[in-house]
């Protein structure tokens, strides 16, 4: 499609850019920084907002699989599913970023902040439906290049900053090598287009050692983005060292649009075949097998590694490494049910992440404490103590994935796409089983301190404000949802078969 | 009228649910309130339980999958996946779900002293009851998961918050334990509904179509060690006697009454039907665990300075009796397993019942500690000799005959086993004699002079076992006429696939 018809797909985002054009001049002739917190914070909402409907609205008139700008974007349902899901964590990112008191008071400067949100929301949008090289690098470029800004902004201790920096230093490097993946997948093919590159390969028998080292270097800098391992050596220290509100983001809706560009990459350029029947196409390693592998390694670990952790942001972000894991088993599984269980997973991943993180936003509201020793007795302390707690559990056991709450479901769909693959995948299903076993482990010692102590630790509780009301009715509908999605799910389960309809 | 007759299941399964969340909403400061609504919460069940009893039609004869199943509920639950909201009760279910629904309210009388807590205690334990009524009326294979996980998370906190010292340990050792069973199992769902064809949970449709399912050895295991450790079955047991001795008393009650029955029930139902021919081949296997348990069970109770520990390793001798009876595939055996599994219920809920007793007034449980309590406590004493002597399976009493049965099926197929076996009950009386030797005989302990017998609220949780204990003793006919028809129909399956 040419350039001056693809505009109309692309409303969203020329809202969103010319939003984000509209509010930096603000921002400069708006000198009177002390009260125009709540302005900007309302303003991003507001974008945000406008942004979602305007990309609904696209939806329902979208041609499904339509090529924008000559094959820079694709319009279909996995790019609108995701960037809703993006835009929406965007969203919640805006409003947590109103609850916590590490960002709602301290800057000077809230007009950058809530650019630097928008722009990274635009960032992720357009990875959702990048088809080209070029722009996927642009897109995560942008969402990469804010999110080491995001990482420090809120510049008040020592390991903001060095969060900040190393996150910086190992994102520079994992693009530099997904870069030159790139580089070489050009080398051999000759394109930076999927559609292209795959006829080529289709057509023409490219060298399967240089196909592969590219794939692996292009894996490297994705899984990156996931923090799979090995590339989730930046995923602790950035987790305890960015604002909370934004560490909820890092896990979720930058995770999300991290996958996404994995699913466009491997299975538009690699997925070839007809009817569900996937071959691998070109010479080249096993892919799906080397995501296996790194799924369960990515499981493993995260879950091991949380083990021994006394930071609540530290448990957290090892916990999202173990998630990252699960999810990618149902890439591996390379399959349609296989895309449209990582979809579903991924919503109800942000659905319950987003839950715990917020009761962690607000126990550290009150009690000024990262530290999981300082949740002892929480349950016991008033009635805000007891709701938290009660809210933080079912994140928790949601997040375990124990019935009858949507984690369990998320994990049934993961586990169904890759037992229906036959035995090739058995044993991948056993490790995430026992898996689960392991993270529940660790999530019972936050339950254990703050339902089965007898102690109280930590600061007493404020008494219910009026300020309260926002994040506590949000922290109520998301444990709702989690329960609501356990029990019926039916209509996140067809928007999730939407997302693997873009495999032909 | 007509609505609660045709919907009788889903209002047993799910009033106890609907009036925990009534029981969130009243205020918490009321506590005689929450523990009054949920006396009646759990009673209303156990009414629905004897108009289901008075309906259950017991002649059902047929042999098919779905012959026997009565009261059946079905509907769309998640279309494209093809689960149904599938509940139905035959004569495995029936006596269980009686059990549970009489279990329950005793269970509510004799939680009236906790004061930590109230409104929490009492919401977990109704969300207990609904998992606990749910996995026994579920027919559906993921229903009943839902449900099977829905009593592990009430189960982690009673135990975990209202327990004994240890209570932290205990609470996370049952709940690994028991996780560690369930995702075994739920690989076995996915994978049985992925083999089925067209894919379905339905336990009825998956039994007919079993010989779909591959790899029916690791199935078959998997599935066992699921259930095994619910039960527990030796080597799986060590959780149990952490958890019942740390639980608070109503909870032990729920835990050995109605829990591990919960172990067994899977075994008849999901690995009895779905591979009945692995069944037949490790029939040998199941009863050889089912003698350890009995014996070991027993040996350990004997060597038990805590009364408590004793009545919970009791409780694995007695599951041995269920193991050993069903492994056994005669009519006698089958009916006497699952006689078995109601009969344990009722006694082991009385001995945790009477251990809370004395607990709450001396503060130890420890055996030798008292002495010669008979006459200060007349009522205590009678009572719990009365359930210690149906506990060692006394004639006249009702683990006798369930007892006898098994030992009379299991005879038949496994002799010396058997012999091996009675030689356990001749264990178990001497444990049950000589704690009641020690503790209500011989010397009196001074300590004790002014110990206050039993009061009317213990007095009304205790007296209604009693009487099942010995009317069932005398007249079993009202719960094993339930089972017959199922039992037979299980029994020919196995045999069926042996010749």
């Amino acid at each position: 499609m040419n350039n001056l018809a693809s505009l109309n797909y692309f409303t969203a985002e020329i809202f969103l850019s010319g939003f984000i054009i509209l509010l930096l001049v603000m921002s400069f002739l708006r000198m009177d920084r002390d009260n125009g917190i709540g302005f900007y914070y309302l303003a991003g909402v507001f974008g945000i907002a406008v942004t979602l409907i305007l990309d609904l609205a696209g939806w329902g008139e979208s041609g499904d699989g339509a090529i924008l700008f000559y094959g820079m974007a694709r319009n279909d349902h996995l790019a609108h599913l995701f960037k809703f899901l993006c835009v929406l964590s965007s969203l919640i990112l805006m409003v947590f970023s109103m609850v916590s008191r590490e960002t709602n008071k301290r800057f000077d400067n809230p007009a950058e902040y809530v650019l630097l949100i928008l722009s990274s929301t635009l960032g992720m949008i357009l990875m959702a439906s990048s088809s080209n090289l070029l722009m996927l690098y642009i897109s995560l470029e942008l969402l990469s290049l804010t999110s080491y800004i995001l990482t420090g902004f809120a510049d008040r201790e020592e390991k903001t900053s060095e969060a900040a920096v190393k996150y910086l230093l190992y994102g520079g490097i994992a693009s530099g090598v997904m870069l030159y993946g790139f580089s070489l997948l050009y080398g051999v093919t000759g394109t930076l287009d999927y559609t292209a590159m795959r006829e080529v390969l289709w057509e023409h028998k490219v060298s399967g050692m240089v196909l592969s080292i590219s794939t692996i270097m292009i894996l490297a800098g994705m899984g990156f983005k996931i923090a799979a391992f090995p590339f989730h050596a930046w995923c602790p220290d950035v987790y305890e060292g960015a604002p909370t509100p934004f560490t909820a983001f890092l896990s979720v809706g930058s995770k999300a649009a991290g996958f996404v560009i994995i699913v466009r990459f491997f299975f538009q350029i690699f997925g070839a075949g007809d009817g569900g029947n996937f071959e691998i196409l070109g010479d080249i390693l096993d892919w799906p097998m080397a995501i296996a592998v790194l799924s369960a390694c990515t499981m493993t670990y995260g879950n091991m590694a949380a083990l021994q952790q006394r930071n609540i942001k530290r448990l957290l972000a090892y916990s999202s490494i173990a998630q990252a894991g699960y999810v990618l088993m149902a890439v591996a599984s390379r399959s349609q049910p296989g895309i449209s269980s990582a979809f579903f997973y991924l919503c109800v991943y942000f659905i319950m992440n987003f839950g715990a993180f917020l009761a962690v936003i607000i126990i550290n509201n009150e009690l000024n404490s990262e530290m999981i020793e300082d949740y002892e007795g929480l349950v016991w302390k008033s009635r805000k103590g007891a709701f938290l707690a009660s809210m933080l559990a079912i994140c928790l056991f949601s997040l375990t994935g124990v019935p009858p709450f949507a984690g369990f479901i998320g994990k049934l769909y993961l586990l169904l796409s890759v037992l229906a693959k036959g035995s090739s995948l058995y044993w991948l299903a056993v490790i995430a089983v026992i898996n689960t076993v392991i993270s529940f482990y660790y999530y019972s010692r936050i339950l254990r301190l703050m339902f089965l102590s007898r102690r109280l630790r930590g600061a007493d509780l404020s008494k219910l404000e009026k300020s309260d009301y926002l994040p506590y009715s949000v922290m109520a509908g998301l444990a709702f949802l989690t329960i609501l999605l356990g029990i019926y799910w039916e209509p996140l389960d067809g928007l999730s078969r939407l997302a693997a309809t873009f495999i032909k | 009228m007509e609505f609660i007759n045709s919907h009788l299941l889903s209002l047993i399964t799910f009033i106890p649910v609907i009036g925990s969340l009534f029981v969130l909403a009243f205020p918490r400061d009321k506590a005689n309130l929450i523990r009054w609504s949920a006396l009646v919460i759990t009673i209303i069940p156990l009414l629905l339980a004897l108009v289901l009893y008075a309906g259950f039609d017991r002649s059902t004869a047929g042999f098919s999958h779905t012959a026997g199943i009565q009261f059946i509920e079905k509907y769309t639950w998640i279309r494209d996946f093809n689960m149904n909201f599938f509940m139905g009760v035959d004569g495995l279910s029936m006596p269980m779900v009686l059990l549970c629904a009489l279990i329950c309210p005793i269970c509510i009388l004799a939680s009236w002293n906790v004061e930590r807590g109230v409104k929490g205690y009492f919401f977990l334990f109704l969300l207990l009851e609904t998992g606990m009524m749910g996995a026994f009326v579920a027919l559906d294979f993921f229903l009943f998961f839902i449900f099977w996980e829905v009593m592990l998370l009430p189960m982690y906190f009673l135990i975990g918050i209202w327990g004994g010292p240890r209570r932290e340990y205990a609470a996370i050792k049952f709940f690994i334990y028991t996780l560690v069973g369930s995702v075994i199992i739920l690989l076995v769902i996915i994978y049985f509904y992925l083999a089925s064809a067209p894919h379905t949970f339905d336990m009825t449709e998956l039994a007919k179509n079993n010989a779909l399912f591959g790899n029916r050895m690791i199935c078959w295991f998997a599935l066992f060690i699921g259930f095994a450790i619910k039960v527990p079955i030796f080597p799986f047991h060590t959780w149990l006697p952490d958890a019942h001795v740390e639980a608070p008393t109503a909870i032990s009650v729920i835990l050995a009454g109605i829990l591990l029955k919960m172990g067994t029930y899977g075994i008849l139902r999901i690995n009895y039907t779905m591979l009945p021919d692995m069944t037949a081949k490790m029939a040998t296997f199941m009863a050889v665990l089912g003698v350890i348990n009995i014996i070991y069970g027993a040996l350990c109770a004997m060597f038990q300075k805590d009364l408590k520990k004793l009545v919970a390793y009791s409780s694995i001798s007695h599951m041995g009796y269920v193991i050993l009876g069903i492994a056994s595939f005669t009519d006698e055996g089958l009916n006497g397993g699952i006689f078995q599994m109601f009969n344990h219920g009722v006694v082991t809920a009385m001995l945790f019942l009477l251990v809370g007793v004395i607990y709450d007034r001396a503060h130890h449980r420890e055996i030798d500690g008292f002495g010669g309590i008979a006459p200060i406590v007349p009522n205590y004493s009678f009572l719990a000799f009365l359930a210690f002597f149906a506990a060692l399976g006394l004639p006249g009493l009702n683990s006798f005959i369930s007892e006898a049965l098994v030992l009379l099926g299991a005879f038949q197929k496994y002799r010396i086993l058997t012999a091996v076996a009675a030689t356990g009950a001749i264990i178990t009386a001497a444990y049950c004699l000589w704690t009641l030797q020690r503790i209500f005989l011989g010397k009196l302990n001074e300590n004790y002079a002014l110990l206050p017998d039993i009061t009317m609220t213990e007095a009304v949780t205790l007296i209604p076992l009693g009487v099942i204990v010995v009317t069932l003793g005398i007249y079993p006919h009202p719960v094993l006429d339930l089972m017959k028809p199922t039992v037979s129909f299980l029994n020919n399956l196995i045999i069926h696939m042996k010749l």
